[in-house]
């Protein structure tokens, strides 16, 4: 019993660590998170150098998937796999399926 | 164009749209010609119009365009840092990194002022221009860059960068420096002085000597580069390392703060340089990047610490020193977010969102933001930086686990392909900023 709870605490100490929000993401909050994207992806998510990813308006479950492949490091990119890592599951839901909502 | 007074109206969506608000009548007849005062639910004054500034004025507009945004920035082309070592190197043109005010303008309904802001009265939110006009705001948002601190190395002056180009604001400096390096002879020396942390864009300095690398091994390849560092290491040092190994073997000497990179004096008219160990250099081309601080407005309106830059709360990048003034760019302190284009344009965001929530009394949400910023070791060898932050009631965190510096030793492809990544990246965020692309 002792040792379930040390173990509940520190997965719950990494948790708090690591993802200190809460689990529940925001529409909002996910607009906010998918506009920081267009850094790199093209403002409203529409890339404007032919050599580029436009992620506006792909399916959520593609995006979704993609970027937690990224995360677990099952797909290989350049600097994805190190952005993907800073997203919880929920946040990388969210966004995904913001920048689908995008036309 | 022409615009009529309707349009303008439509397009700023601020007809008939809640109470006045307070710019001045003359101020409004040089900005808005067709209209005498600004109507709108709040005031919303942005001050700088680079990264941060111009993107936080579109953000606003973008998530409610019952907001009037009012933009001042000095000057009507805006030319970026990004990029800018890419001018130095000789491979873009000045008008490449050139952007205006005419999307933010037309598009996104932002009142543009190219004006210089003399103060700032944060007791009752007014801001006064350098020719007395005055602007009131509701919220104000401060993205003025940077300020140098030339008094911290001996006989260093602002007088001095005509000959010393510090290039470290993009735009004629950028020019002299490359125009100094097209008369340098082969065989020259190029110095550079990096400065100490904490800078704009710290992988800036490598960069720039590495495309200057590049440009001397193609046309004077008995030049050499020394860099004299305030520091004992620097940012991607390692991937810079082994890209100069490989690409421009002994071509460029770093010198770190402890092995007598620290320069303590310079004599302007012969360009040398002392160090603290009494070595003197003498350059045919220097470029002394001063060490810097947040801009002088927001050091003379009381907004930054003992240590010269804006400490703000994470989750909104309001003040901690005043109400409803927000400071983003690189005048601000953003936890372990560097000081970017990148993360100013994410800054912006976070600040915008904050902001339009605190006008419509909404919920501020807890924010995960990022900065990615590529460096070029050489027009066809790319390297990049990722921060993934976590902006909260607690403060800015790094989430644990991400971002991080390409992989070292790598094999050649992924340096091509992010070095073609880099133009996308710069394409792509200054479309994003500016609204060109």
């Amino acid at each position: 019993m002792k040792k379930l709870l040390t173990l509940g605490l520190a997965v719950g100490m990494v948790g708090i660590f690591t993802f200190p929000a809460n689990a529940e993401v925001s529409p909002k909050a996910a607009e906010v998170m998918a506009t920081t994207c267009f850094g790199c992806h093209g403002s409203e998510g529409k890339t404007a150098n032919k050599n580029g990813y436009s992620i506006a308006g792909k399916p959520a479950k593609v995006i979704e998937m993609d970027l937690k492949a990224y995360k677990e490091d099952k797909k290989k990119g350049t600097i994805m796999n190190r952005i993907a890592k800073g997203y919880s599951d929920e946040e990388i839901a969210e966004i995904a399926k913001y920048i689908s909502s995008l036309k | 164009m022409r615009i009529s007074r309707r349009d303008l109206l439509k397009l700023t969506g601020l007809a008939g749209a809640g109470s006045l608000i307070g710019l001045d009548k003359a101020m409004a007849m040089s900005s808005m010609p067709s209209e005498s005062q600004v109507k709108g639910k709040a005031h919303v004054v942005v001050v700088g119009g680079g990264f941060g500034g111009a993107t936080v004025a579109k953000y606003i507009r973008r998530a409610d365009k019952d907001i009037a945004v009012t933009l001042i920035e000095p000057n009507e082309k805006f030319v970026t840092c990004p990029f800018s070592n890419t001018v130095i190197g000789g491979f873009k043109k000045l008008e490449e990194i050139t952007f205006d005010y005419s999307i933010l303008k037309g598009k996104y309904g932002v009142n543009v002022i190219h004006k210089y802001v003399a103060e700032i009265d944060t007791a009752a939110k007014k801001v006064k221009l350098d020719d007395g006009k005055v602007v009131s705001y509701d919220k104000l948002v401060l993205s003025p860059g940077i300020s140098f601190n030339f008094g911290a190395v001996e006989g260093a002056s602002p007088d001095m960068v005509n000959d010393i180009p510090h290039a470290w604001k993009a735009g004629e400096q950028t020019v002299i420096l490359r125009k100094q390096l097209e008369a340098m002879p082969d065989g020259g020396v190029v110095v550079m002085v990096a400065p100490p942390n904490p800078f704009r864009c710290p992988p800036g300095p490598y960069e720039r000597a590495s495309l200057i690398a590049w440009y001397l091994k193609n046309n004077k390849p008995k030049s050499k580069i020394i860099i004299l560092d305030a520091k004992n290491e620097f940012a991607k040092q390692k991937l810079f390392m082994e890209g100069w190994n490989k690409l421009y073997p002994g071509m460029i000497e770093w010198v770190q703060a402890d092995l007598g990179g620290k320069v303590v004096k310079i004599d302007p008219k012969t360009k040398t340089v002392e160090t603290s160990s009494g070595e003197k250099i003498k350059a045919n081309v220097l470029n002394f990047i001063p060490h810097q601080k947040a801009a002088d407005l927001v050091l003379k309106s009381g907004l930054a610490d003992d240590k010269g830059w804006a400490p703000v709360v994470a989750k909104t990048f309001e003040s901690t020193k005043a109400k409803d003034v927000y400071v983003i760019g690189d005048s601000c302190i953003a936890g372990p977010l560097p000081k970017s284009g990148y993360s100013a344009n994410s800054e912006a965001k976070v600040a915008a969102n904050a902001i339009v929530a605190s006008i419509n009394g909404q919920k501020i949400d807890d924010i995960t933001m990022v900065n990615t910023c590529y460096s070029l070791v050489s027009p066809e060898y790319g390297i990049s930086v990722a921060h993934v932050v976590r902006v909260s009631d607690k403060g800015f965190d790094a989430v644990k686990g991400s971002g991080g510096v390409s992989p070292a030793g790598e094999d050649e492809g992924i340096r091509v392909k992010e070095a073609v990544y880099a133009q996308v990246w710069y394409d792509n965020i200054v479309a994003d900023t500016w609204g060109k692309g």
